[in-house]
């Protein structure tokens, strides 16, 4: 074989080999570049790197979309339902992970050139004044190359063309392993862009000196930062102003909330100063500096991004909703005009607020008329509690109240306290709500769905203690007494009458897969909520574990599917807190029974904490 | 710069054969030579130029002893030469390799508080200054005459040789260039350079790279399980074999597109009978060198056993200090050492193992061998025997688990195993190349699927929020 020959060989070879290599990253699309026609996983290309991916998304589907949110990872906690609501717009939340002003200016600027807009919602946070048009990564950190005219189109494309296959083995990898937990490759949502927050959101959230060991980010160390590029970040600003004024579009800047260690790292003068010189260029609202919720913790998902509930709140200052809780001290609208005085306030020292509860519950179940000696509380024992718990300065509250204490910051009594009653047996009716609605107290009975009025095991001739039927309740649900919520529809399995394999409480079974599991989740508690929510007419929002077990799946679940309140049975008291409906998920409770006298039951309370 | 990378590949290795191939048109030596020279100067300063400063100094200062040397009859002035030669490339390893490891050993050892200096080790400096040294001491014994100042200018700069090795002898590399062999037409060794190099780009980056990673998830941090320890364990001592044969492979590829022969640094170390059978076939050129120099200078044919085992302990003692500056490399030769000599011993005493025994007992003496190299300190030399020998029926019952759970390391060690026992090595490709459709089609996979693999993989950005 002649040399010539051997060379056009290896040479067509490597030719053949390269397109393979090519043909499989445009297949499997790690970065959503090509299209991502094999997998259409978006979720995936948008965690790696949201600037590209996104944008790829918005080329095929941006009239859907009429307004954009658009700034750093704090800016993933504008809900793009709650941004709908207000502006009356359609909204598509273009978060990138630590985008610069560099990064939004491009961004906008493309949008409004390419797909127009309504309104322009900008987050900033203090970051960006850091390094302006830094790329923290060639390959995840960097925009598209349509954006921004520092990248070689050419060089862009072929860049992601000839990607370590190690991407689109772990695209694949990400893609068989998916399951209804979202997992740390697939945090974003294609459809609003918005980060994926079913799991932070559906997590318990503890005392604050819990929450504070438990994310010890909170609590590490302090560090001194510069804001070197704060005036390039001004001018980027004013450059964005006038883009959305010439395409008469409406542009919102907002300075985002920033936890009190976070803003101590960085010089306040100097933010202050920052702050004026944006001001003097662009109107915006300010909810950074010291505010009622930059002190506590539970405010935050970590030290550098608040929660959802925050961005409602911020929204709600905006848009003057006076339904939503916002402090007094948070959202400043800062103008030319008011810059110095608005800035300096939002600067002031303050003490850390207490927006937070105490809110011990109770859990009770069977009721008898004497003793029994089966640990039934008897009409006398009931009464004895209640009378201790007034004597004690407790007063009990309903569902209703600590709701809207964590929505609307309604306030509560001094000593809260919340009686629960598991199972929905009928002494709930013939005997505690007679003796509740006596002390002008109320309870919440959780029922469960498939012993609705039956004396008899389910299918079974089986004696059971008799169960109330839901249209027996009613009278007491109108005066307000009772209020009746899910114990499950059937999962509360007993053992030795449900068989071999029991399913302890809402948990998976051994043995079934995470579909079927989800299958039964779901229409068990589709018949709850039917049940309930045709007898009495009001929304169901609230499920008493059965027997205390839960998983994250079952409260990821239950939070998606509009249930806001969940009890377990841990022995502790909870604290619930203002702006953060979250505190109300998996409340713990106090088992209460006969041989619980009057003056043990304060001492539980007040032992749990 | 290394080889495998895109801007070797795809911009210099181009653009430095382009040149050549134009040069060699106009059949002037020099120039080529001086192409080759400036274009390894490049190769050597890229992303370090801090560096050049110190090689051009001792490259051009070790040319100024050699000429003395070379032109003079006097024993005094040669002497002085030599010496002044020497200490100077001794000098500069000193300072470059072994002063702070000096330092903390006085520190450590001696209660002294020396403050250690941030001293970066000069790209290729133990490889350079070995090679100046050889051809330095050989022109002092008048084994080698004094070339003229471009041949030793391209012999010591010669890109594909200079960072790593192989330590090229003036005696394998002078004579091409007097023969002109740079001017001669070299289709047929492109190929082979292709080939060699292909399969040397391969064996770093699909095999040892992914070794590495694997073993540093043990050696670099502090504690592990027996079966991580002895996976760790073997996936070094494949990954040191494919990292560097793989590199040498490589430098003897580009030789050939430049119509120069380098020397196999490696001939199927795995397949050795015993420790000093293993050494003959392991990283040849240094081992001839402590062999030539070191060994040869202590021990001569007829001495007495007792001087065998002397020099073969020396010779190892300075190896383990050349290989890096640290105890555990100190005592790494140790143990080479005594190991050699006992198979010194046996060979003087014509004791022969059988080959059932002999070959995994080999093997066994690299694996372990290999843990006193890799160790950061005697407690994790300590703590990887201590995990590695505390084998149990329950650490027994694991292993499918674990290897389940690491699949792509036992894989690749798997892989290892047949390319080194059952495969030609390159060597014995390169004796029996011909211009055949396989080796075109051979050597364009894997150099496709090497270039695939040497894009880095960022680090995942996502922020837990």
């Amino acid at each position: 074989m002649s040399f010539k020959k051997w060379i056009s060989v290896f040479a067509i070879c490597s030719i053949l080999f390269v397109g393979v290599w090519a043909a499989a990253n445009i297949l499997v699309d790690p970065f959503g570049i090509f299209g991502d026609t094999l997998l259409d996983y978006s979720e995936y290309s948008m965690t790696q790197n949201p600037r590209i991916a996104k944008i790829a998304y918005l080329d095929k589907n941006h009239e859907k979309y009429d307004s954009y949110v658009i700034g750093c990872s704090k800016t993933s906690s504008f809900p793009t339902d709650t941004l709908n609501r207000y502006f009356d717009a359609e909204f598509y939340n273009m978060i990138m992970y630590g985008g610069d002003l560099y990064d939004i200016e491009k961004t906008v600027e493309y949008i409004l050139e390419n797909y127009g807009a309504k309104n322009i919602v900008v987050g900033i946070g203090l970051e960006e004044a850091k390094e302006y048009g830094g790329e923290s990564d060639s390959f995840k950190g960097n925009l598209h190359a349509k954006l921004d005219p520092s990248q070689n189109t050419l060089g862009f494309y072929f860049k992601y063309l000839f990607l370590n296959p190690e991407y689109a083995k772990d695209k694949i990898e990400s893609y068989k392993n998916r399951a209804y937990l979202i997992s740390a490759d697939e945090v974003f949502v294609p459809e609003t862009g918005a980060y994926n927050k079913s799991r932070r959101d559906a997590a318990k959230i503890q005392k604050l000196s819990k929450y504070l060991e438990l994310n010890p980010d909170f609590t590490g160390n302090t560090w001194n930062n510069e804001i070197p590029d704060s005036d390039k970040c001004v001018d980027a600003l004013a450059r964005i102003k006038a883009m959305c004024e010439n395409n008469g579009t409406n542009l919102v800047l907002i300075a985002c909330p920033v936890y009190e260690k976070e803003m101590r790292c960085y010089n306040a003068e100097q933010v202050k100063e920052y702050y004026k010189k944006i001001a003097e260029k662009v109107d915006f609202w300010n909810f950074s500096g010291y505010t009622d919720i930059s002190f506590d913790a539970r405010y935050f998902y970590d030290s550098l991004h608040f929660r959802n509930c925050v961005g409602d709140m911020m929204l709600a200052r905006i848009f003057s909703d006076e339904s939503v809780w916002v402090p007094e001290n948070f959202g400043i609208y800062t103008t030319s005009k008011n810059k110095d005085e608005a800035i300096e306030k939002a600067f002031e020292e303050k003490s850390a607020p207490n927006n937070a509860k105490s809110l011990p519950v109770l859990m009770y179940h069977h009721f008898t008329e004497e003793d029994t000696g089966t640990g039934a509380v008897s009409r006398a024992r009931l009464e004895e509690h209640l009378v201790s718990l007034i004597d004690a300065g407790y007063t009990p509250v309903s569902l209703s109240d600590i709701k809207s204490y964590t929505k609307k910051g309604t306030p509560l009594p001094e000593k809260p306290i919340l009686i629960t009653i598991d199972d929905g047996y009928s002494s709930a009716l013939e005997i505690a709500a007679p003796v509740l609605e006596k002390y002008d107290a109320s309870a919440t009975v959780a029922v469960i769905g498939c012993s609705i009025g039956h004396t008899t095991y389910k299918d079974t001739d089986i004696p059971i203690t008799p169960h109330f039927a839901l249209e027996e309740a009613l009278e007491y649900v109108e005066k307000g007494t009772l209020e009746i919520t899910s114990h499950t529809w059937n999962m509360h399995e007993v053992e030795g009458l449900d068989g071999d394999n029991v399913r302890l409480g809402v948990l998976q079974k051994e043995g079934e897969s995470e579909e079927e599991y989800l299958e039964y989740l779901e229409n068990d508690f589709a018949k709850s909520k039917e049940a309930l929510e045709s007898a009495y007419g009001t929304n169901l929002d609230t499920l008493a574990y059965p027997h205390g077990k839960h998983s994250e799946i079952s409260e990821v679940f239950l939070s998606q599917n509009g249930i806001e309140i969940t009890f377990t049975t841990n022995y502790a008291t909870n604290e619930i807190v203002k702006g953060i409906p979250q505190t109300l998920r998996l409340l713990d409770r106090i088992t209460v029974d006969e041989s619980v006298t009057g003056e043990k039951l304060i001492q539980l309370i007040e032992k749990a904490g | 710069m290394v080889f495998s990378s895109y801007k070797f590949i795809f911009l210099f290795l181009p653009v430095t054969a382009i040149g050549y191939a134009i040069l060699k048109k106009i059949k002037k030596p020099n120039v080529i030579k001086l192409w080759l020279i400036a274009a390894s100067v490049v190769f050597y300063s890229w992303g370090q130029i801090s560096f050049l400063p110190v090689f051009l100094s001792t490259l051009l200062l070790n040319y100024v002893f050699i000429k003395i040397i070379g032109s003079t009859e006097k024993r005094f002035t040669r002497t002085l030469f030599l010496v002044l030669g020497i200490l100077e490339g001794l000098s500069l390893l000193f300072f470059y390799k072994y002063f702070n490891f000096t330092l903390y050993t006085m520190n450590r050892f001696f209660g002294a508080d020396f403050l250690l200096r941030e001293i970066i080790l000069p790209l290729g400096i133990s490889f350079y200054t070995f090679q100046i040294m050889t051809y330095l001491i050989d022109v002092y014994k008048k084994e080698a005459p004094v070339y003229p100042v471009m041949d030793y200018l391209l012999y010591v700069t010669f890109f594909p040789q200079l960072i790593v090795g192989p330590i090229v002898r003036h005696s394998q590399f002078m004579p091409q260039l007097e023969t002109d062999s740079v001017l001669k037409s070299n289709k047929e060794r492109i190929a082979k350079g292709i080939v060699i190099f292909s399969i040397g780009c391969a064996k770093k980056i699909l095999i040892a790279d992914p070794l590495i990673t694997y073993a540093l998830s043990y050696y670099g941090a502090d504690g592990g399980s027996t079966l991580q320890a002895w996976l760790a364990t073997l996936s070094y001592t494949f990954a040191y074999y494919f990292d560097f044969s793989g590199y040498s492979d490589m430098a003897v590829g580009l030789g050939n597109f430049f119509n120069i022969t380098l020397p196999f640094n490696f001939n199927s170390p795995y397949k050795a009978r015993n420790m000093a059978d293993f050494w003959r076939r392991w990283n040849i050129s240094v081992s001839n060198f402590f062999d030539d120099y070191v060994f040869r200078s202590i021990f001569r044919f007829g001495d007495r056993s007792i001087k065998l085992i002397l020099a073969t302990l020396i010779t190892f003692l300075v190896s383990g200090i050349w290989h890096g500056a640290g105890w555990n490399y100190i005592l790494w030769g140790i143990a080479n050492g005594i190991l050699v000599a006992c198979v010194n011993l046996a060979t003087l005493h014509r004791i022969k193992l059988p080959s059932i025994i002999a070959y995994p007992l080999t093997g066994i003496c690299i694996v372990l061998t290999r843990v006193l190299f890799d160790s950061r300190s005697f407690t994790q030399i300590k703590q990887t025997f201590s995990l590695m020998f505390s084998l149990s029926a329950e650490t027994l019952s694991q292993i499918p688990q674990f290897l389940s759970e690491n699949v792509e390391t036992a894989a690749l060690i798997l892989l290892s195993c047949i390319i080194c026992w059952v495969f030609k090595n390159t060597r014995e490709i390169e004796k029996s190349f011909k211009l055949t459709p396989k080796w075109a089609i051979f050597s364009a996979l894997l150099i496709v699927l090497s270039l695939m693999n040497m894009g880095k993989v960022s680090n995942f950005l996502y922020f837990d929020f």
